[in-house]
């Protein structure tokens, strides 16, 4: 039995050896990554006056270099297609963890889905993957994937994903070009895009919120009050009525210190169709509009509340 | 406990140099209670669950033998076996339709709902295997409770199988296990064999079948196509890796389980599919049921083993749950191997004049086919699903089936032709199979070093692919 045991000893050692090979793997996957946003975040290279988080709405309809160039305040878009609020707390965690708090964060909300469940949605586990080499990353990621910490103190594999072994360096694809700022707004639509306006009330089904979704949305609003971050929720437009029973279950839930900005609804190129890349996404033209006019709300917020030296 | 994770791998290694640390008599008890506490990590109450039918079974078992009440015992002792089954798996399908009709306010779903039945399927037929084999006298009563209960709650196998006999299982706890380096070894080389079929293939065809099943309506043609070729191989992976697992532990304990799978798809035809996939069950419903059925009614002639076939292959579908697409599936075998009985010797006839590798591959490849139609009433959530999925059949455009990357998929069907081939290989070619096994378990350095560094692979893989847990497929029974 001792000859046996000291085989499979000697087998592990060797394997032990052979798992560090792969701290090359974790080094070029973050390498190869071309939207780059969460490592600057990881590194406390993101020390903005303004952030934006949020999910493919905040990304697509505001600009962060326009509300920069107007008010004059560092600004810096931080929203992820297809994120959920899940996923915008960990970004603001990450955020006030690793950088300066920002004096502003626009917390952009998804009409009505935001607490919903929604499968387009998820806690976008494919954006934490090629930053494995941080251990901050993949200490979150054992959290989402049953993989066992202590397993992933000694073993580099056990961090590691399929995916990471795809290094070859990535390109942005036409929809997910990400400027500068962050944003990554939308010029071009598709031909065969045909959407149709819902007008009327939709009732917003508070008994089918997600426990999870609640919980982190209220962590958002405690990690801002708990390091003096003025949160602003944002309600970007959508090519339907705006639904006052869902801005009203937000507000319920974010209690006071928050501040709220609903898109001007009476502003009619929000019920053109052309305006629209799909049902919940402004195209560029549209996003500017509306960037001007949430730059003018926040202007008056800086002046009047805030009072922020720009 | 996910048996796929490295707490549970780790747990077992070390459990192995502790069972042979122990002197004999304390191993069965050792292994006993490292069953119980694996199931308790499913739950409590399924932990008591499990101790109090093995109990109930093994009172049974004792007193069956006595020749006044065996009748009454053995009948009773079926009759609890069934009705727990029917309790906690066929509530839905049974009792509940009954009482809705009877305008009777009770839901007995509850009682799985509190137990949570984990294998509940698979050590039934365990039971009552057991009982009849006792009752006709084929194997002495258990005499000790805790061997009993290790036959019921045996770790590696209390999932998923394979279904084990108790005249198989139990006379091996009463022989002196000395440790052996290579049987462990084997064990272990199994257990990889099959972490890699599970988490390396099996897992990573899970999003292509479930895509397409959760929205049959949505997916292309050319898609549901895909899938119901894919399905068999996904299957097979799923399962076969759990088995080889199952008896990579047991074989490093000491043990060995019934076979489960013996190279299903080199079957030329459903009688011998079904004698090479998943066995363990195939073959307790032909002893227990097609045997005693057919013995039962002989008088009728032919009829009763044509009866005895169709309510086994229906028995057979419905253990694999409570729904009309189950007992359709098991019907549906049942008239492939009447079909393939009685047209035998046309067949011969017309086949014997083709080429032998013409024929075989030919019988092979019919084979695949109607196994993965099958297969649609197996994955296919209710018997509606079913037909949605075949009346998108006759159609033949769209796209590829969605869930997993282009090259991920590669990959994998590169794994399952390297796998197949040896099959190939092991079956048809059987000298050059053996040729590379010599190699491959020689004890010269170089091929030493040439295995490590495969095994070095090979757990790389499976680390790297087992991101996330996929439920083994015959976790559910």
């Amino acid at each position: 039995m001792g000859k046996f045991a000291l085989k499979l000893l000697l087998f592990a050692v060797i394997f032990l050896i052979f798992d560090k090979l792969f701290i090359i793997v974790a080094h070029f996957s973050a390498e190869a990554e071309a939207d780059k946003r969460l490592e600057y975040l990881v590194n406390g290279e993101v020390n903005k006056d303004i952030i934006i988080v949020g999910s493919s709405t905040g990304s697509r309809d505001i600009l962060a270099s326009q509300i920069e160039d107007a008010t004059g305040l560092s600004t810096y878009n931080l929203c992820y297609p297809g994120s959920n609020v899940v996923f915008h707390e960990f970004i603001m965690r990450t955020l006030v963890k690793y950088n300066e708090p920002p004096e502003i964060a626009l917390l952009v909300v998804d009409d009505y889905v935001e607490l919903l469940y929604d499968e387009s949605i998820i806690f976008r586990r494919d954006r934490l993957y090629p930053l494995v080499k941080y251990e901050y990353i993949w200490k979150e990621l054992s959290e989402w994937e049953d993989r066992d910490k202590m397993f992933s103190s000694f073993l580099v594999l056990n961090r590691l994903n399929k995916y990471n072994f795809d290094i070859r360096p990535k390109k942005f694809t036409p929809i997910d070009t990400i400027q500068e700022c962050g944003s990554m707004p939308i010029s071009w639509k598709p031909d065969d895009m045909d959407i149709d306006y819902v007008s009327g009330e939709r009732l917003y089904p508070k008994d089918e919120e997600l426990p999870e979704k609640v919980e982190a949305y209220k962590r958002i609003i405690e990690t801002c009050k708990t390091n003096n971050i003025n949160l602003v929720v944002v309600f970007p437009p959508v090519y339907q009525d705006h639904s006052i029973s869902f801005e009203n279950r937000i507000r319920e839930l974010s209690g006071d210190g928050v501040y709220f900005y609903v898109y001007n609804t009476e502003n009619p190129i929000y019920k053109i169709e052309e305006n629209y890349f799909d049902e919940t996404h402004l195209m560029q033209s549209a996003a500017i509009e509306f960037t001007g006019e949430l730059i003018a709300y926040l202007d008056t917020l800086i002046e009047n509340e805030l009072k922020i030296e720009n | 406990m996910d048996i796929t994770s490295l707490y549970f791998l780790s747990f077992s290694v070390i459990s192995i140099f502790i069972y042979y640390l122990l002197k004999n008599e304390y191993r069965v008890l050792f292994l006993t209670l490292l069953s119980c506490g694996f199931i308790a990590t499913y739950s409590y109450v399924l932990l008591i669950y499990v101790i109090a039918y093995s109990f109930i079974n093994y009172i049974i078992g004792l007193k069956i033998p006595n020749q006044r009440i065996k009748r009454i015992l053995f009948t009773t002792g079926i009759v609890i076996n069934l009705t727990q089954l029917l309790l906690l798996k066929y509530v839905s399908f049974t009792i509940n339709p009954l009482f809705d009709l009877l305008k009777i306010d009770l839901d007995f779903t509850v009682i799985s709902k509190i137990i949570i039945p984990v294998g509940v399927s698979f050590f039934t037929l365990q039971g009552i295997g057991y009982l009849v084999n006792v009752n006709l006298g084929w194997e002495k009563p258990e005499r000790n409770f805790i061997n009993f209960l290790l036959y019921i709650s045996f770790f590696p196998r209390f999932l998923s199988g394979p279904i084990d006999r108790s005249n198989h299982f139990l006379p091996q706890l009463s022989l002196n296990k000395s440790f052996d380096g290579q049987k462990i070894a084997e064990g272990f080389r199994l257990v990889l064999f099959g972490l890699f079929k599970k988490v390396a293939i099996a897992n990573q065809l899970v999003p292509i079948v479930n895509m397409a099943y959760a929205n049959i309506e949505h997916s292309s043609e050319f898609s549901l196509w895909a899938v119901m070729l894919i399905q068999p191989l996904y299957l097979y992976f799923d399962f076969s890796g759990y088995t080889d697992i199952a008896f990579g532990f047991a074989r490093a304990y000491g043990l060995e389980l019934r076979p489960n799978f013996n190279r299903p798809f080199m079957s030329e035809n459903m009688t011998e599919f079904w004698k090479r996939f998943h066995i363990s069950l195939s073959s307790w419903f032909h002893d227990y049921i097609f045997i005693r059925t057919s013995y039962r009614y002989r008088k009728w002639g032919r009829k009763a083993s044509n009866f005895a076939l169709f309510l086994t292959w229906v028995l057979f579908g419905i253990w694999h749950g409570a729904g009309w697409n189950f007992m359709l599936l098991g019907f549906l075998q049942a008239i492939a191997i009447y079909y393939e009985f009685s047209t035998k010797r046309l067949r011969v006839r017309i086949f014997s004049k083709l080429p032998d590798i013409f024929r075989i591959w030919l019988g092979r490849i019919c084979t695949y086919l109607f196994y993965s139609t099958a297969l649609v009433f197996f994955f296919a959530p209710d018997i509606d699903s079913v037909f949605a999925f075949f009346s998108k059949l006759p159609l033949l455009s769209g796209t590829l089936p969605g869930g997993v990357r282009d090259e991920i998929f590669l990959l994998v069907m590169i794994f399952i032709s390297v796998i197949l081939i040896f099959e190939i290989l092991k079956h048809d070619f059987g000298n050059i199979f053996d040729k590379i096994e010599f190699y491959w378990l020689s004890k010269k350095n170089t091929f030493r070093i040439v295995r490590w560094a495969i095994y070095c692979i090979l757990i790389t893989i499976i680390i790297v692919f087992n991101s996330e847990v996929q439920q083994f497929i015959y976790f559910q029974f």
